[in-house]
């Protein structure tokens, strides 16, 4: 990896080779470890950020800001998008996350040594690179303003003060400039659904009470949200921030009337370890709720069947630990196909409650009674 | 008997739970009878040892052990305040009784008065009821314990300590923690370790398990527990085992803090300063240093709230500051001197603590484990979604409605 | 007491301990400037080439109760980070900052430098394992893999076996599992063996060898009983719920028969682990 990196670094015939091995699923993640994931990981934001950072390459940065754990990796994400040729106010939201997540988490990294490591190289700190960042925003950071004034208000310490006073000189002291809408969503409506094949709608799971069904049983008949997770995912911007959204979500759901229209279901990524009792717990902690249509499951079967039905950003280190995901939630139809798919960065709630409810009219041209069977 | 008592605004037995602050109350006779109904009341320890109460009439008359009432023939109701006698608490579930005399017969109504006490000198049988809805509330890992060791990792920290709100945060989290131990056994409290007295009796294997002494340059070892011990199954983060080793000999001597930085007694504490912004120090010491007392998990915010010594070091912390309130007279949330706090979100006096309040928008994390504060029989407050103002004055000295249902042993009731 | 006489004992303590608040403590400290004025004093006490480094590092703790929070960690890291200064006031140093990490006000600006520091004292024998302790609870990477690598070859280990896996067990993500199996199938020692199997307790794929374990009374009965509780954890179904009537007999302190004391051990935790190491199955 260190000599691919140096090898590619900046050169944009590499472009995509580097975005390839930044997806997930790539076989260079499987069975190592999550230190050696988030090395490989930084390492190839920073070739990809070394000159102009391509467009492409933003929904990996931003994700690493809006979702930060890694110091090494939060740092290395914000010193990548200062070489995005346009700032753009849309960058400051997962600035701000950054600063809020990874400003307890904080550490001294070097930026010229794989994986940050060692005492050899200029020191910089996560912090540092977000905030000189939000400062790179110019103008188009002014929606950061009022949070960083009141970072600053709190006497955070002599460097992340002056830190934050030179952010907030810079973004007060540029001349407006409009600045293009860009960036990475998180959601993409799918062309062709994606109908489940007979061994996914075969595929047995088990509820958090232990009742086992199938996902014929679950998935079918009536349209779905499901999202992933696992009980031993240690970023609270990921797994805990995803059941706690699923849990928003149903209320909406109930709210509307349509808690028995539309199911929800959370699925762990490690099924062998999150039995029944861990799942309840889990839900009851980060706030969903679970009935006869909504469901924490575990696969008791084969989970590669899931994995390549939903096509899961999600891979595994030494004894089937998952070493590294992405954030993904889907939208099933009625059928069981995957009519909306959204990763990588945070999605919004309204948009998932939206394009379930869309789907609560449809049934192949006319209105559909509930639980009706595909 | 044809009299009728509620207790807690209950008649329901889960309701009959009494700290020393006056809990409302009131009686009647069931049917309207020929006239009013003269009736004494008065309260005794159902067995030696028992607990007892006391009678109040109204926030400015001192509590009396008896209280005379005349009951209306019509049934109204007659309300008075009952409260636990001082320095004689329950040691066992409804082994303290109110007993209504009048007209030669007796309604006699068992209740406990319940408090946090001293960890180290806890009869057996009221340590091991603690240890058991400990180790229940763990349940081998996979039990609501999680939540509490989920809300108090880094990404928090901002919203429990390093300000003025640390007191009242962990103050809303231990009654938080001992709710969901009482859920689990009502007659449970969540016990305090006295950190500048030895405790030799905490410090078992029967008890919080025998931490071994080494210097601060060890590493810690596992705490021991005696064969069948309730914690022994104890597991946190899928892990088995408590990691704590003392750096004092925790039979003989009380936690010392660092050299320079000692940890200090009750009474240093207490002479920290009379208004809030000065006793707030003691989040350094001695409530720092007796973190870093230890070695293990219990020397460091990430790790710490996997030791469950580490709520009972709290629960002294808290009953420091509630000793501190009575002694020199610091209920009125709305006095500075009662409670100081910052221009930030978490830290005034009206905002509602995270993560009992949901709110999950920044500057808040995003997330908020646990749910709402869980409710108790004995009392509303503080409510679901509880404020700084609606811990500060816990047992309902400045406003009856304000006492959140909770007391400990060596901090008194006193009408002002 | 009477409440009256209580507040009368506890105000007059108070007011003695106002009024000692200013006076220097025995021991080492007895030689400190105890005043509020005397900051200055006990600054340059830290650093004084002549002063023992008992005194040094009192002087180090007095001079950081007296600073204002949220700058008073600026001479214990110096201390720290300072690899000429004496290892017990550098241990010293590191205490105190262990103890500003939970309570200034700024911890999460000098973050960096305390975690850079430690990496640093890594290299002096008497601070590796506090170093070690404080980096590993606050997830610090780059020490993972120097704990592994130490696991991986003896001539890299910082510290002995047990001691690198128990550090290593606080983060199910520190990529130790198959060091652990490897460990607990030829482990050096008993109290490796057992941080071995307390890292594979949250192995779905240990579940067989826990079995075994359980089932073997050649085993010491700390592993026996750390068997059981990592079966409960992973595969609650498979730990005995009906123990053979001796097990019974035991739990029930019947005098059936003679039973080991290790069995009887076991027994007990075993229905220990039933009676509340469970939480119910919930719809």
């Amino acid at each position: 990896m260190i000599r691919l990196v140096e090898a590619g670094r900046g050169d944009s015939a590499y472009t995509q080779v580097f975005l390839d091995l930044l997806d997930e699923r790539h076989p260079v993640y499987d069975g190592v470890g999550t230190a050696t994931v988030v090395r490989m990981r930084g390492a190839l934001l920073l070739a990809l950020g070394h000159h102009a950072l391509p467009t492409a390459a933003l929904p990996f940065v931003l994700e690493e800001l809006e979702s930060p754990h890694e110091a090494w990796l939060t740092a290395v994400a914000a010193r990548a998008l200062r070489n995005h040729p346009e700032p753009s106010a849309a960058f400051v939201a997962p600035l701000l996350s950054a600063l809020f997540y990874i400003g307890q988490r904080d550490d001294t990294v070097r930026l010229d040594s794989y994986g940050g490591y060692g005492f050899e190289g200029e020191p910089t700190t996560a912090v540092a690179e977000v905030i000189r960042t939000i400062g790179w925003l110019g103008k188009a950071g002014e929606r950061a303003l009022p949070r960083l004034q009141q970072l600053r208000a709190q006497e955070p310490g002599p460097r992340t003060a002056a830190q934050l006073d030179e952010a907030i000189a810079a973004i007060q002291h540029e001349a407006r400039v409009e600045t293009p809408e860009c960036c990475g969503h998180a959601r993409r409506f799918v062309d062709a659904p994606k109908s489940a094949p007979t061994d996914v709608a075969e595929l047995v799971l088990q509820d958090q009470s232990g009742e086992l069904l199938t996902f014929r049983d679950f998935f079918i008949g009536r349209p779905s949200i499901v999202v992933f997770f696992y009980t031993r995912c240690d970023n609270p911007t990921k797994c805990p921030l995803t059941i706690a959204k699923l849990g928003r979500l149903q209320q909406r759901l109930h709210s509307a009337g349509l808690g028995d229209s539309i199911r929800t279901a959370a699925i762990t990524y490690d099924p062998a370890y999150d039995l029944p009792p861990r799942l309840v717990q889990y839900g009851r902690s980060w706030g969903t709720s679970t009935s006869e249509n909504h469901r924490l499951l575990r696969t008791v079967g084969d989970l590669a069947l899931l994995r390549a039905f939903f096509e899961l950003g999600v891979n595994y280190g030494d004894s089937g630990l998952v070493n590294r995901h992405r954030i993904e939630a889907f939208v099933l139809d009625r059928a069981g196909r995957i009519v909306e798919v959204a990763t990588r960065q945070q999605w919004e709630e309204s948009q998932i409650f939206e394009a379930a409810v869309a789907l609560t009219g449809e049934a192949d041209g006319r209105e559909a009674a509930d639980g009706q069977q595909f | 008997m044809p009299l009728e008592i509620e207790i807690n605004g209950s008649a329901a037995p889960e309701a009959r739970y009494i700290a020393y602050a006056p809990s409302p109350c009131r009686i009647r006779q069931q049917t309207p009878a020929a006239g009013p109904l003269p009736v004494t009341l008065r309260s005794a320890p159902a067995q030696a040892g028992g607990g007892e109460a006391v009678f109040y009439t109204d926030p400015a008359t001192p509590s009396s052990p008896t209280l005379q009432l005349t009951l209306p023939a019509d049934g109204s109701w007659m309300d008075f305040g009952l409260g636990g006698k001082w320095q004689v608490p329950s040691v066992d579930d409804r082994d303290c009784l109110l007993i209504a005399t009048g007209n030669g017969d007796t309604l006699t109504v068992p209740l406990m008065v319940r408090l946090r006490k001293n960890a180290n000198t806890l009869l057996p049988r009221e340590r091991d009821r603690f240890l058991e809805a400990l180790a229940k509330l763990n349940a081998g890992g996979s039990g609501r314990y999680q939540d509490f060791r989920d809300i108090h990792v880094g990404a928090a920290n901002g919203e429990e300590h390093r300000g003025p709100h640390f007191l009242p945060w962990h103050r809303t989290y231990l009654l938080d923690f001992e709710r969901g131990l009482q859920a689990i056994d009502a007659a449970v409290s969540l016990h305090y370790w006295r950190f500048d007295q030895p405790a030799p009796s905490l410090f078992q294997s029967n008890f919080i398990g025998a931490t071994s002494q080494v210097t601060s340059g060890d590493p810690p070892g596992d705490v021991t527990f005696d064969p069948g011990h309730p914690l022994s199954g104890w597991i946190t983060d899928g892990v088995p085992g408590i990691s704590r080793s003392a750096l004092f000999d925790t039979q003989t001597s009380p936690a010392p803090g660092l050299p320079g930085f000692d940890l200090l007694s009750e009474a240093a504490t207490l002479a920290l300063g009379d208004v809030y912004a000065a006793f707030a120090q003691m989040e350094g010491t001695p409530h720092g240093a007796a973190h870093v007392s230890f070695v293990g998990w219990i020397s460091s915010i990430p790790t710490a709230a996997k030791d469950p010594l580490f709520f009972m070091l709290h629960s002294n912390v808290d009953r420091l500051w509630a000793l501190w309130q009575w002694l020199n007279r610091r209920t009125d949330p709305n006095d500075v001197k009662v409670y100081q706090g910052q221009n930030r979100d978490g830290r005034r006096l009206d905002d509602s603590t995270w993560p009992w309040n949901g709110v999950t928008t920044s500057p808040r994390p995003n997330f908020a484990p646990g749910g709402p504060l869980k409710p108790s029989p004995t009392t509303d407050a503080p409510g679901p979604e509880p404020t700084i103002r609606g811990v500060i004055d816990y047992q309902g000295q400045s406003s009856a409605a304000a006492r959140i249902g909770y007391g400990y042993d060596a901090v008194p009731f006193e009408l002002s | 007491m009477s409440i009256k006489d209580y507040r009368r004992q506890l105000e007059q303590q108070v007011a003695q301990e106002g009024a000692r608040a200013a006076e220097p403590s025995g021991g080492p400290q007895a030689d400190l400037p105890g005043g509020p004025g005397d900051a200055g004093q006990l600054r340059s006490l830290t650093t004084h080439p002549e002063a023992s480094p008992e005194l040094r590092a009192a002087a180090l703790g007095r001079q950081v109760r007296q600073e204002d929070p949220g700058k008073a960690h600026a001479a214990p890291l110096e201390r720290l980070a300072d690899p000429h200064e004496a290892p017990s006031v550098r241990l010293a140093a590191l205490g105190l900052l262990k103890l500003l990490a939970i309570s200034s006000p700024t911890f999460p600006d000098w973050r960096p430098m305390f975690l850079e520091a430690l990496r640093s004292a890594l290299s002096e024998p008497t601070l590796r394992a506090a170093a070690l302790e404080v980096l590993t609870h606050e997830g610090d990477r780059s020490t993972q893999e120097k704990l592994l690598a130490g696991l991986r070859d003896p001539a890299q280990a910082l510290v002995p076996v047990d001691h690198a896996l128990r550090l290593l067990s606080s983060d199910p993500h520190a990529n130790v599992r198959d060091v652990a199996r490897s460990v607990a199938g030829n482990p050096p020692n008993e109290a490796a063996l057992l941080q071995a199997l307390k890292i594979l307790a949250s192995d779905p794929e240990s579940v067989g060898e826990f079995s075994s374990l359980l089932a073997d009374s050649s085993k010491s009965i700390a592993v026996r009983k750390l068997a059981a509780t990592a079966l409960n954890n992973l595969a609650p179904e498979l730990l005995p719920s009906a123990p053979d009537q001796r097990l019974k007999a035991v739990a029930a302190n019947e005098s059936a028969l003679a039973v080991p004391d290790d069995e009887s051990a076991l027994a007990k935790h075993i229905g220990t682990l039933i009676r509340v190491g469970r939480e119910p199955v919930h719809r």
